[in-house]
């Protein structure tokens, strides 16, 4: 009962079973309902930020957020505007820095004591 | 929390002031640090210096010189004319809250450069790190809790006391108590038994405060509730995660948890003494002496924008120089409502407190002998001190006072003022009649 399945077949079910996780997550964190809570008073209202006033609270943000908020990142990722605001390009090559130096002295030292 | 909290002194006798009088054998170091620059201010040269102490003994020579405290270099360089700063890159490392106000807008509004200095504000994870950085000098001046340097310069919570003094006090009110929404019904804080509450640091207000609050209602801080030390910036975090029921802590985070609908504020904290005071901004000791210039430019830069800071009809311009990412990184209206006072209370009600959060930079003396009175209430301290002599020494009233005045600003006739605390009066003068009279106490 073996059926050959192509890999570009393998390929699209993947992709669906991705698009239909997304989807699901998606909808689920989107939910929690502007009809459950109460009505609120329009100039309360403005002072809440969207989460409060559709009356949940979920910590998870969707994954249309997740992208818009890594395009925001990625399309300036060098930028410098002040000690505290810096782009994420910036954070990553200090940090692959310190791994380099970290393991340059490591190295150094043992290619020392071995010959 | 409070087992970290060692006695300050190691020579183990009573003290009628802060400075030990145990022979100067290294082992009585209490006050000592605290005095070193005084004693060096009044008496630059070593030598002189040395033959001084020895005839005399430090405690005659503290006492006599106690008078002339803030220090006469310090003096000098308020009393003449400007003088170009000795340093003129600094560091100045705050915590992302609305109460480090005037030191973060100083920055993009201009009153640094104006005052011939060259700043970089450092964002700052928490008050252990701003206290470790101020510590190792990385920090030329820091945003502090005003109770952090009365206790770094006891020697209390650090290994060996440091002295660092509080040059201005940035805001006055500006807290409140926010609570998860599951409890909503219980406003009285009887009802609190078992709750966990989170402070910034031991040694803050918010702390102190919060201790008076629940003890009032009857309930011991110690075994009835928790309270834990969390960051600022971690509290909303964990109030969403329910690792806590609430917090008495700084905006702009009680009003994040209002703004991302989590929490509820319970009360401003202006409700329970009105006018109080929270952070400082805290030098070390030994910059008023080492470059008195730069810290008379600091001081003037830092009481000039804590006065625009205080105006209402800035408060707008200065909450959008310092919501953006380089400062608080928050959304614009969760920092305007906290400065403007027209705010969302998490109950659905519109609130307008337009004096919820003030900017004074007077440091008064009687505000240091409180937060003495709570620190000995609560075994931080643990023997007694001269109130008095301490808050002096650590709260420069006098430098700050010649600031406000040369800005042509109004000085309060007096570094002592009672206040009401709680419904009860608080007189400075007598602080252990204040501390006698609270049943709950260690």
């Amino acid at each position: 009962m073996r059926r050959e399945v192509s890999s570009w077949q393998a390929g699209l079910l993947s992709l669906a079973l991705l698009a239909l996780f997304l989807g699901a997550w998606e909808i689920a964190v989107s939910g929690g309902g502007t009809a459950s809570g109460p009505a609120l008073d329009p100039e309360y209202a403005a002072l809440l930020g969207q989460a409060a006033t559709e009356g949940g609270q979920t910590p998870i943000p969707a994954p249309s957020a997740i992208g818009k908020r890594l395009v925001e990142l990625l399309s300036d990722p060098f930028h410098r505007r002040g000690t505290n605001d810096q782009g994420i390009g910036i954070q990553i090559a200090y940090s692959l820095w310190r791994v380099a130096a970290g393991f340059g002295l490591a190295m150094l030292v043992a290619i020392r004591s071995a010959s | 929390m409070v087992q970290m909290f060692r006695d300050a002194c190691r020579c183990g006798g009573a003290h009628p002031g802060i400075a030990c009088e145990t022979p100067d054998d290294g082992t009585g170091a209490l006050g000592r640090a605290v005095d070193e620059a005084a004693l060096r201010a009044t008496f630059p040269q070593a030598p002189t210096r040395r033959l001084m102490l020895e005839r005399y003994g430090a405690a005659t020579l503290l006492a006599a010189i106690a008078d002339v405290l803030p220090l006469g270099t310090a003096r000098d360089a308020f009393a003449q004319v400007p003088a170009a700063p000795e340093k003129r890159d600094l560091k100045i490392g705050f915590i992302p809250i609305t109460c480090a106000t005037p030191i973060i807008m100083a920055d993009p509004m201009g009153f640094y450069r104006k005052h011939g200095l060259n700043v970089e504000v450092v964002r700052t994870a928490g008050w252990a790190v701003i206290r470790d950085r101020a510590i190792a000098r990385e920090y030329d001046a820091a945003h502090m809790l005003a109770p952090m340097p009365l206790a770094m310069s006891l020697g209390v919570g650090v290994a060996q006391p440091i002295p660092w003094a509080v040059a201005a006090i940035e805001n006055i009110n500006g807290q409140a108590i926010t609570l998860a929404n599951k409890h909503r019904d219980k406003r009285d804080p009887k009802d609190w038994r078992g709750f966990r509450f989170a402070v910034p640091f031991d040694f803050s207000m918010h702390n102190y405060l919060l201790r008076a609050y629940v003890a009032e209602a009857g309930l011991d801080p110690d075994r009835d509730i928790q309270i834990r030390s969390v960051p600022p910036p971690e509290m909303v975090a964990n109030l969403r995660a329910d690792n806590i029921d609430g917090f008495l802590g700084p905006d702009p985070f009680n009003q994040r948890a209002v703004f991302d609908g989590i929490g509820f504020l319970h009360l401003l904290t202006k409700e329970l003494w009105d006018g109080h005071p929270c952070c400082a901004f805290a030098v070390p000791r030994a910059m008023i002496t080492e470059t008195p210039n730069t810290y008379a430019a600091l001081l003037r830069a830092i009481v000039e924008a804590t006065s625009h800071s205080n105006n209402p009809a800035n408060r707008r311009e200065v909450a959008a120089a310092i919501a953006g990412p380089n400062y608080l990184n928050q959304p614009p209206t969760v920092v305007e409502q906290v400065l403007t006072g027209t705010f969302a209370d998490g109950l659905g009600r519109v609130q307008r407190v337009p004096d919820r959060i003030g900017f004074d930079p007077f440091p008064y003396h009687s505000m240091a002998i409180w937060m003495l009175t709570q620190m000995r209430r609560w075994g931080q301290l643990q023997r007694d001190v001269d109130y008095k002599a301490v808050a002096e020494q650590v709260f420069l009233a006098l430098d700050a006072g010649r600031a406000m005045r040369e800005l042509g600003l109004p000085v309060p006739a007096s570094p002592m003022r009672s206040a009401t605390i709680l419904g009860k009066t608080f007189d400075p003068a007598q602080p252990a009649a204040y501390l006698a009279s609270q049943a709950i106490r260690r």
